[in-house]
């Protein structure tokens, strides 16, 4: 069986991680099968948005902790957790926005992968921890930097230190998710979000990941990349079609071009 | 593009697709003020606006490539002087920015003197630098007791190490084209009667190239500065497959394949 599977809502792919008798923990080759996946993703030109999710009750329990063994050399961590960054950025460099449905745990690496994503989306009774410290590890795939952005420096490190859970509606209150949904509602819902993102102007949204993506730069930096973004897409067909269809009051379809 | 043929700043743009912007203050050694700078900025700026623009030519009209900031006028200022300094600043450091933002290379040709924070300044913020044999180049700003502008603190550094920077912008040598040869200010030094062909020439292979992909080698490098290799690796992997599909790529393939001069159009 495969422990990726993805499937198309139109332009949405929805891939799924898909070890549900282990809470999808990521061992190595769920990593390879979603970074393979998230690649295809991103250069396919039919596809506009992703949402990642996970088969059965949770999300993600993190880095599976089962096949980490003792013996493993520095060399074999080292391409372990080089697998899982690979994930990630892959995420961030494509040019497509990723959503996260949640439901159950994100946990550990599982949290990581959600918030690596451009929007979580959770059922109210997911919940969310991250517990690397627990078994003296610091944290990997990306959340040393996407738990700053979400939370502050401040809070984040006192979310690692301490490593705290939340639910679902408290980590929507500090800002670690980005909706709340009921019980068996995350991917529907984080595909309807998905589906109005792949509605709207690729070259744009990929813009608009990059320039934010890019955060912490500095204030005058940032007017730099803005003028540059304004220039390459003031250009673009589907700014033409975005004006016309504002003057026509009708709903704009872009092209990415 | 309309041609600007007046003026402390002159504007010019050849068939090849080669603008010249020529400072034009020749009885101050184009010494920069206020006017001056504001003119230097519009004549960027117009390049900015014309997409016929494969290259640009900075260079000085009378003796000197420029002086920098105009000493007369700045001491007819008196005690209003901090307040026409921050105007002249800031359009100094518009015209660095447009110029360092510029898609088309820039390339100075420079003979005389480029001194001050301005000359220099400008030096440093060329993507090119050609150089006449008896070119002389000189910061000077602390001897006015002022401090370098035109980016010069960033892009001198970048260019000749922060040991050999400081020395230029604290001890004020007078250094000469050869010596800016060898710290890496400057790309060439030629004759000084070579000085005009040598940059056409450099200026004609740069108008023939693509220019998308002289932009984007431009925009990667300025934007590396201060960046992390990583954060700059998927930048230049975005840019590679863009550029992958333009015609002028199409039409570069081939004529290696075909061993012959590729004909570049922009697209």
């Amino acid at each position: 069986m495969n422990v990726v599977t993805c499937e198309d809502d139109g332009p949405v792919r929805v891939v799924t991680l898909n070890r549900p008798e282990v809470r999808n923990a990521l061992d190595l080759p769920l990593r390879i099968e979603l970074g393979d996946a998230l690649e295809r993703a991103m250069v396919d030109g039919e596809v506009r948005a992703v949402v990642l999710t996970g088969a059965g009750p949770a999300f993600c329990s993190g880095g599976d902790i089962a096949t980490m063994v003792e013996s493993m050399t520095p060399e074999q961590i080292r391409e372990r957790t080089e697998l899982a960054q690979r994930v990630v950025r892959v995420i961030w460099t494509g040019d497509k926005p990723v959503l996260a449905a949640v439901e159950g745990a994100a946990f550990g690496a599982g949290l990581s992968l959600a918030l690596a994503c451009d929007r979580v989306i959770a059922a109210s009774d997911a919940r969310f921890g991250a517990g690397f410290t627990r078994i003296g590890l610091a944290g990997d795939m990306g959340i040393s930097a996407t738990l700053p952005e979400r939370l502050g420096p401040a809070r984040a490190k006192q979310f690692l230190l301490m490593a705290q859970q939340v639910d679902a509606a408290h980590a929507l209150q500090i800002g670690l998710i980005d909706a709340l949904v009921e019980p068996g509602r995350a991917l529907t819902a984080a595909i309807a979000d998905a589906q109005r993102m792949a509605a709207g102007p690729p070259l744009a949204i990929a813009a608009v990941r990059r320039a934010i993506g890019g955060w912490p730069r500095s204030r005058l930096d940032a007017l730099t990349v803005e003028t540059a973004n304004q220039v390459a897409l003031f250009a673009t067909n589907d700014v033409a079609e975005g004006v016309a269809a504002f003057h026509e009051r009708r709903s704009p379809v872009f092209r990415g071009t | 593009m309309k041609p600007i043929r007046s003026g402390p700043v002159l504007l010019d743009l050849d068939a090849r697709g080669v603008a010249s912007i020529r400072m034009n203050r020749p009885e101050a050694a184009n010494g920069m003020n206020v006017e001056f700078l504001q003119a230097l900025h519009t004549a960027f700026m117009t390049c900015h606006a014309d997409p016929d623009i494969r290259v640009v030519v900075l260079s000085g009209e009378g003796k000197h490539f420029s002086a920098g900031g105009d000493v007369k006028s700045f001491a007819a200022k008196g005690e209003a002087l901090p307040d026409y300094l921050r105007e002249a600043t800031t359009w100094l450091q518009m015209a660095t920015a447009a110029m360092i933002q510029l898609p088309s290379p820039v390339i100075a040709s420079v003979h005389g003197f480029a001194a001050g924070g301005g000359g220099l300044g400008l030096v440093c913020a060329a993507d090119l630098v050609v150089a006449a044999e008896s070119a002389k180049f000189f910061s000077g700003a602390v001897r006015v007791g002022m401090a370098p502008d035109a980016g010069a603190t960033v892009t001198l550094t970048q260019l000749v190490g922060l040991r050999k920077a400081m020395h230029i912008l604290l001890a004020n040598p007078t250094l000469t084209a050869q010596e800016a040869l060898d710290i890496g200010l400057v790309n060439e030094v030629v004759p000084d009667a070579d000085l005009a062909g040598r940059v056409d020439a450099l200026a004609a292979q740069l108008a023939a190239s693509a220019p998308l992909a002289l932009a984007a080698t431009k925009r990667l490098v300025w934007g590396g500065i201060g960046a992390t290799i990583h954060e700059r690796l998927p930048e230049e992997a975005r840019t590679v497959a863009e550029l992958s599909g333009t015609a002028d790529s199409r039409e570069g393939l081939a004529a290696v394949l075909e061993r012959r001069t590729p004909k570049f159009t922009g697209c």
